[in-house]
């Protein structure tokens, strides 16, 4: 037997559907996953925190997310992850950090860039997390690397931020 | 209309976020007042209580001035230490 649950008794809309095999859908359930529509060049190297720009979205469910900025709809716990690949990297940077913030806190991935750049310059950073976050918090994703000149690219490939409500 | 927060609110918004009216206009924003108004004092009353027993434990720190102490690097100590001379 299946089960759909609708908005409300006058709302026919599907909110929530369960088939015969017990497997359940919520089509609106907070859950995000974008991309960046371009490369952004030049946005660090110098210290400046560059706030990741996410022109793409693959999905949005319940339309959460915006300007490069998840809005939770409800508090829950969160699960966050993001990926930022970074181009033009030489031995001059000695400090990078790669954050998810989050309205109540920042989580903090911090790294030796030179360690992990391939023979191109390039270099992938990821960061995953459970944050706690209230209804109306907002969480976005930054990149900051030190020590050198404002010559640092966020490339396409390799950059993402998703993320799901998880209870 | 927009939202002006109370003293308390103000307060205890600190307590968990840097930008307290930040925090604010963005949710009105989203959300319209009458959304955000009801989230905004959803926030506080969940973490009213820890804000209160931390200041009755001595030696508070609002989010912001703990961020500033922890804060490792010269120059983001900086930028933090604007946002508060900023308030």
């Amino acid at each position: 037997m299946a089960i759909t649950l609708h908005g409300t008794l006058t709302d026919n809309t599907d909110v929530a559907t369960k088939d015969s095999n017990g497997i359940m859908v919520n089509a609106t359930q907070p859950a995000f996953s974008v991309v960046p529509a371009s490369a952004q060049d030049n946005c660090t190297g110098n210290g400046t925190n560059a706030t990741v720009v996410f022109g793409t979205e693959i999905f949005d469910k319940n339309a959460d997310f915006a300007s490069n900025t998840f809005t939770a709809p409800v508090t829950g716990s969160y699960f966050l992850s993001a990926s930022v690949t970074i181009h033009d990297v030489d031995a001059n940077f000695t400090t990078g950090r790669l954050h998810i913030v989050t309205s109540n806190r920042a989580y903090l991935y911090e790294f030796d860039p030179a360690e992990n750049i391939s023979g191109a310059g390039v270099g992938s950073y990821s960061i995953t997390v459970l944050a706690d976050m209230d209804a109306a918090d907002t969480s976005t994703v930054t990149m900051q690397l030190f020590d050198s000149s404002l010559t640092v690219d966020i490339q396409t490939s390799g950059t993402f931020f998703q993320g799901h409500l998880v209870g | 209309m927009a939202i002006t927060l109370t003293s308390r609110q103000q307060l205890v918004l600190r307590h968990v976020v840097i930008n307290a009216e930040g925090w604010v206009q963005h949710a009105e924003t989203k959300f319209g007042t009458e959304i955000a108004t009801t989230m905004l004092e959803q926030k506080v009353a969940r973490h009213e209580t820890d804000y209160d027993a931390k200041v009755a434990a001595g030696s508070y720190k609002d989010r912001l001035d703990k961020d500033i102490d922890e804060e490792n690097m010269d120059s983001e100590k900086a930028k933090l230490q604007a946002i508060k001379d900023a308030r």
